[in-house]
């Protein structure tokens, strides 16, 4: 089978993503023609569209954007296909420390939410870290395994404090996910986290395709797998904290997005950091539009759509037979 | 001429020293393979005067320059050092993995490397290559993998080549198959070559030089003939063999071996 190339798969992921963003962009509540933006901007409708449906767009592709690039990051990180900030108690982190924020009665205005975020996905991502540490280094079995379980158990204690303070409603954003609420403050943020995140990945990209070696060999072609995996690890927090802050907690896009391309065309992360942000984007958008339109004027639980696509794609992952521990 | 000269190293974990105050010489275009019982350090020993594991004590010296001192990009150019069973995700292409051994050669803000696709294409041409390189590491065989590995240590363009046991694993086929790789490595593109390996006669076939270890200590150095005794065999290796040489092969080969140990 002769393989896509990488620049066919950039531009046809980049026209899909400006298709579904423009369908988004119509879509809600009620269908908008996309002229309104430019013909009546001043009109209710007209006004819906600039202050509401394009700062949801643009948070919904950098989102996706910033989650599918965490995952590809843990991934190589942790030289493991199953590896994902949500699976391993970062987003959980960064959920559980806005509820336990905000119940200590902090007003979570946007840059508390945003330090609040960082510093849970931080304080969880370390956690796991050393639930995986031993002697030898990290144990990848371990890190998986062990963040599975902590992830659930800082989920739960997220759900339990919003459930016995009820304030179930007030976080639904927060634990079912979700961009209902979100205004050009967030659009500023994210673009600033996403700027940050693609300009390190840029410089560093070769160091970064080196992770996926194990470190002995990685030293040995004169890199510092070391200080690498700390910058790794800094970016999966402040992608995951940042997404959190923003959209709440949202599972699953990190996982099959980077193994999605990387099945269709398999090569070095440097060359796949972008058509996995363009792929993140478009599962971000459409599963966006879903949740928006199918049960409308309510919207769905955009982490269970999220889930079920995830879940599923998992359990496709493990019939094909990708090995869970390094080899 | 030394290509490498270690002088005087201490290795250890923690507080235990696996080398202690050992000297050793890597003669320049020469083949020279490190032997010696299991445990007795010979893959510290190589790890250290590779520049992977900084030594506790003593100096490692590449053309009179203190490898502790240079790069580690400076020191990849050098030296490449093939670990015994390196770890990498099973869907990387050969190619993409031998891409991986330009690292070093990554200039400025971007990594840029003007050379890599000629150097990457003559590496896996070198380690015989060529034609899998679009296959995926998971769908090689043992020979094949560890040729791409060797592709990969190729594409630094390094004068020397330290690897850690390269033969185990492989049946006696592709054992010979790398072995013979690696000495036209060093006849054809002047490569040192150290390696370690755990087959005597293999050892003394394809080595000009051998150094022999036991509990951390060189007790033996020089040619396979000078190395190779029924001496050294009794009192380094426990086993007591017959050592032949023969005059059309020009190396010693042991037969008849047994062991020495009471068991």
């Amino acid at each position: 089978m002769r393989r896509i190339k990488l620049w066919q798969l950039n531009v046809l992921l980049a026209l899909v993503l400006i298709s579904v963003a423009v369908l988004g962009l119509c879509t809600g509540v009620k269908w908008e023609s996309l002229t309104l933006l430019w013909r009546a901007p001043a009109s209710l409708d007209g006004r819906i569209m600039w202050t509401i449906r394009i700062p949801r767009i643009l948070s919904v592709v950098m989102v996706g954007a910033l989650l599918s690039v965490s995952g590809l990051l843990m991934q190589s990180l942790s030289r493991n296909p199953i590896a994902d900030p949500s699976i391993l108690g970062v987003n959980a982190g960064a959920m559980l420390a806005l509820i336990i924020g905000s119940l200590l009665g902090m007003s979570l205005s946007i840059v508390t939410t945003i330090w609040l975020s960082l510093v849970g996905a931080a304080v969880a991502f370390t956690a796991v870290l050393l639930i995986a540490m031993t002697r030898q280094g990290l144990d990848v079995l371990r890190f998986i395994l062990g963040g599975t379980v902590f992830s659930s158990f800082i989920s739960c204690l997220a759900y339990a404090g919003s459930l016995l303070t009820n304030t179930t409603m007030q976080f639904r954003n927060l634990l079912v996910g979700g961009f209902s609420a979100v205004t050009y403050a967030h659009v500023r943020v994210l673009c600033g986290g996403l700027i940050i995140v693609l300009a390190t990945i840029l410089l560093m990209r070769k160091q970064l395709s080196l992770l996926v070696l194990d470190d002995t060999t990685a030293r040995s072609l004169g890199a510092k797998p070391g200080l690498t995996r700390v910058v790794a690890a800094l970016l999966v927090v402040i992608s995951a904290g940042i997404s959190v802050a923003v959209a709440g907690n949202i599972g699953f896009v990190g996982l099959g997005i980077p193994q999605m391309i990387n099945y269709v065309h398999p090569d070095r992360l440097e060359r796949n950091v972008v058509p996995t942000v363009l792929l993140g984007a478009i599962f971000m958008m459409v599963v966006d539009i879903v949740a928006k339109t199918l049960t409308a004027p309510s919207e769905l639980p955009l982490s269970a759509l999220s889930a079920i696509c995830g879940g599923i794609f998992l359990l496709l992952v493990i019939m094909k037979g990708a090995r869970v521990t390094e080899r | 001429m030394d290509a490498l000269f270690g002088n005087q190293l201490v290795v250890g974990y923690g507080n235990k020293k696996i080398i202690d105050h050992q000297s050793i010489h890597i003669a320049t275009g020469q083949i020279t393979g490190l032997i010696g019982p299991n445990g007795s350090g010979k893959s510290t020993l190589l790890k250290a005067i590779s520049g992977i594991k900084p030594v506790n004590e003593g100096q490692v010296f590449v053309n009179e320059r203190e490898i502790g001192r240079l790069s580690t990009k400076q020191r990849a150019k050098c030296i490449a050092y093939l670990a015994q069973s390196p770890s990498v995700p099973g869907d990387l292409t050969v190619e993409n993995l031998v891409k991986l051994g330009r690292y070093a050669y990554g200039r400025g803000l971007f990594g840029r490397d003007q050379d890599a696709a000629v150097q990457v294409q003559q590496a896996l041409v070198a380690a015989k290559v060529a034609e899998l390189a679009n296959r995926p590491i998971d769908a090689l065989s043992g020979g094949q993998r560890q040729r791409a590995f060797i592709a990969m240590t190729l594409a630094h363009n390094s004068p020397i080549i330290m690897l850690d046991e390269p033969t185990t694993y492989l049946d006696l086929t592709h054992q010979l198959d790398v072995l013979n790789l690696l000495r036209q490595l060093n006849t054809t593109a002047h490569k040192t070559v150290v390696l370690v390996l755990h087959d005597l006669n293999q050892a003394a076939q394809y080595c000009d030089q051998l150094v022999c270890l036991q509990q951390g200590q060189i007790v033996a150095t020089g040619t396979p003939h000078e190395v190779l005794t029924e001496q050294l065999l009794a009192d380094v290796f426990q086993v007591s063999a017959k050592v032949s040489f023969r005059t059309q092969t020009q190396y010693p080969q042991m037969t008849d071996y047994e062991t020495l140990v009471n068991r």
